[in-house]
């Protein structure tokens, strides 16, 4: 191993990872094009709806895949799977996006304050935290949409509800590291209040985690999403989200797989995306503090 | 003349796994207005858990601290808070003590934001000003903290430690981190800042000579307590506790080769195990029976005070050249 001079940095020698972070690099680029790509055809189809997701022709019934104008094949009712699969993009991708962002708000508040107060609020807090993760989400939803009915915001909103306090233990047992940080220390010395202390000093430094952690939440979002829908818990029935293509796709796995395969297909590709991304920022980010300690 | 900051019998004690931990025991000290107060002792002797006690980033366990003839001890935080203005500190490592992602007019305005310091422009030119006291030039303003070396980053820590026009600073190791040929530089800073300003200062060392230079009276802790304190200069010339006999033998000096030399013999205790009777005697060359039996008050020595039943039984065997 050649020790080089890394002058006043510090005594430890650049370690040689160059290819695993180009390997990490490549996976954020392909994550972020994967996710780009759904992105642009979910504003797209989100916009202008194709016509042919909910208008088929009985003629045209259990169209395997092919170049006939039915790319991805077409459904029981001679749907075209391909626009069903575009149609329910902004169902599934806009649910579990707005799951994940409900889930991460509450739970970096929840995990901020947390690490902050000291003594029998702290505890509160974290048993409210552990309190709700032994609750089975299932059974959360279940309850949620039975009172609130099906729909886009009720599914939404019950699995951010759901899944807020596992985003708060991270961001709590993160923020606890950060406030012994002589800095932090330094600004409550200094005066600073300490909701402003978490606001500039704690939550720029959770950035990474949280970018991580929001591209993992969005994934995990988006397969719970399709799994209440699966379960006939998600959306309307008439909307062509990717679980609820999944779920009609059951009773004709063996005469139709496309049915099955192209909304699984869907879910695979964009949790993929995300979890590159995910892995990708986490990467890149442990290079940093790598380099700067 | 009236003390700015007196701690009576402060006591700082944590749970651990292993029993409970006295880092502090009983700390009395004060400083008066305009006064350096150097604070010594090895490693483990309780230096940093004082400062962070007295800058009430750690809350007592025991005792009062009276800043300005009000007690700060017990306050919540959030009481604290208009009076951080008046007690500032400097940190050891200013590596870790700026925030990375901060520019230097974020950090060194940070206090007077927080405290209402007024408006933009005054806070603005304040900035400006404090830059120029510390040597750093104008433009510092808009870099960040990994632009600049150790030195330079230590200069920001004390611009914002004096920002608020503080009555006393803290200074836990504020060199210890920093190259020999950089430390000289800082100390003489600090030491303008005070010339200019009447501010007070309480500077934690574990070398005597550099606290020696620049301390008025000097507080000497063994195991969380002061075992000797006195004015600065008799305190070096004439040491009376062996502890602190010790720590100046420890000191290297040119003319140091071939002559007989005090040891500190092997480290401090446990704190959680604390030896019997006089806390030094396992270390001591002076010890007798009565140390290991009977624990030294710390009692008045002339205008000293120092917690041994042989005060001055020990000589130093080398005099220290005052490093300027």
């Amino acid at each position: 191993m050649s020790m080089q001079d890394t002058g006043a940095r510090g005594l430890l020698p650049r370690r040689p990872r160059a290819l695993s972070l180009r390997a990490a690099d490549a996976m954020l680029a392909t994550g972020l094009v994967m996710a780009g790509l759904l992105l642009v055809l979910t504003l797209v189809f989100g916009l202008n709806p194709p016509a042919s997701a909910n208008t088929g022709s009985l003629m045209a019934r259990f169209r395997p895949p092919a170049l006939d104008g039915y790319l991805f094949g077409s459904d029981q009712l001679g749907r075209s799977m391909a626009a069903r699969m575009a149609a329910g993009m902004p169902w599934s991708l806009g649910i579990a996006l707005v799951a994940a962002v409900i889930a991460l708000t509450i739970g970096t508040v929840v995990g901020l304050v947390a690490a902050w107060v000291p003594g029998w609020p702290r505890r509160v807090i974290r048993m409210l935290i552990d309190t709700v993760i032994a609750f089975p989400s299932l059974v959360i939803a279940v309850t949620v949409i039975a009172l609130l009915g099906r729909g886009f915001w009720p599914l939404a909103v019950t699995l951010g509800l759901a899944t807020w306090p596992i985003a708060a233990r991270v961001v709590y047992a993160e923020a606890m590291s950060i406030v012994k940080r002589e800095y932090v220390v330094a600004a409550e010395l200094a005066g600073v209040s300490g909701a402003k202390i978490l606001l500039v000093h704690v939550l720029p430094a959770l950035r990474p985690t949280l970018l991580t952690m929001f591209a993992f939440t969005f994934a995990d979002m988006l397969i719970a999403e399709s799994a209440l829908s699966f379960l006939g818990l998600g959306v309307p029935l008439s909307a062509p989200s990717w679980g609820n293509m999944l779920s009609e796709s059951r009773e004709y796995l063996v005469t139709a797989p496309w049915m099955m395969l192209v909304p699984a297909g869907a879910i695979v590709f964009a949790v993929v995306a995300l979890n590159l991304i995910g892995d990708g920022i986490a990467a890149a980010s442990r290079r940093r503090s790598g380099r700067a300690s | 003349m009236s003390a700015l900051l007196e701690a009576r019998d402060l006591s700082v004690a944590f749970d651990t796994p292993r029993g409970r931990v006295h880092a502090l025991d009983r700390v009395s000290l004060s400083v008066r207005r305009g006064e350096t107060v150097g604070l010594v002792g090895e490693s483990g002797s309780g230096k940093s858990t004082l400062a962070l006690a007295l800058m009430r980033a750690v809350a007592p366990t025991g005792g009062t601290i009276l800043f300005d003839g009000q007690e700060i001890g017990h306050l919540s935080r959030r009481a604290l808070r208009p009076l951080r203005r008046r007690f500032q500190m400097v940190f050891q490592d200013p590596y870790a003590s700026l925030d990375p992602r901060m520019s230097v007019r974020g950090i060194v305005t940070e206090p007077l934001v927080a405290q209402d310091y007024g408006p933009r422009a005054r806070i603005e030119a304040r900035l400006q000003e404090l830059l120029a006291a510390v040597g750093l030039p104008p433009e510092a303003a808009d870099r960040r903290p990994a632009q600049f070396s150790g030195g330079q980053r230590q200069r920001i820590a004390i611009a914002r430690a004096i920002a608020p026009e503080p009555d006393m600073v803290i200074a836990d190791e504020p060199v210890s981190a920093l190259d020999v040929s950089i430390q000289a530089q800082i100390v003489n800073l600090f030491q303008d800042i005070q010339a200019r300003t009447g501010i007070a200062y309480v500077m934690i060392a574990h070398d005597l000579p550099l606290v020696h230079q620049i301390a008025d009276r000097i507080v000497v802790l063994y195991l969380g307590r002061v075992v000797e304190e006195g004015p600065a200069e008799a305190l070096v010339a004439r040491p009376l506790h062996p502890y602190t006999a010790g720590l100046l033998a420890a000191t290297p000096t040119v003319d140091s080769a071939g002559r007989p030399r005090l040891i500190l013999k092997g480290d401090p205790p446990s704190p959680i195990h604390r030896p019997s009777g006089c806390p030094f005697h396992p270390r001591c060359p002076a010890a007798t029976d009565r140390c290991a039996t009977e624990t030294p008050a710390l009692a008045d020595h002339g205008d000293r005070r120092v917690a041994c039943h042989f005060p001055g039984a020990v000589e130093p065997p080398l005099s220290i050249a005052r490093p300027d």
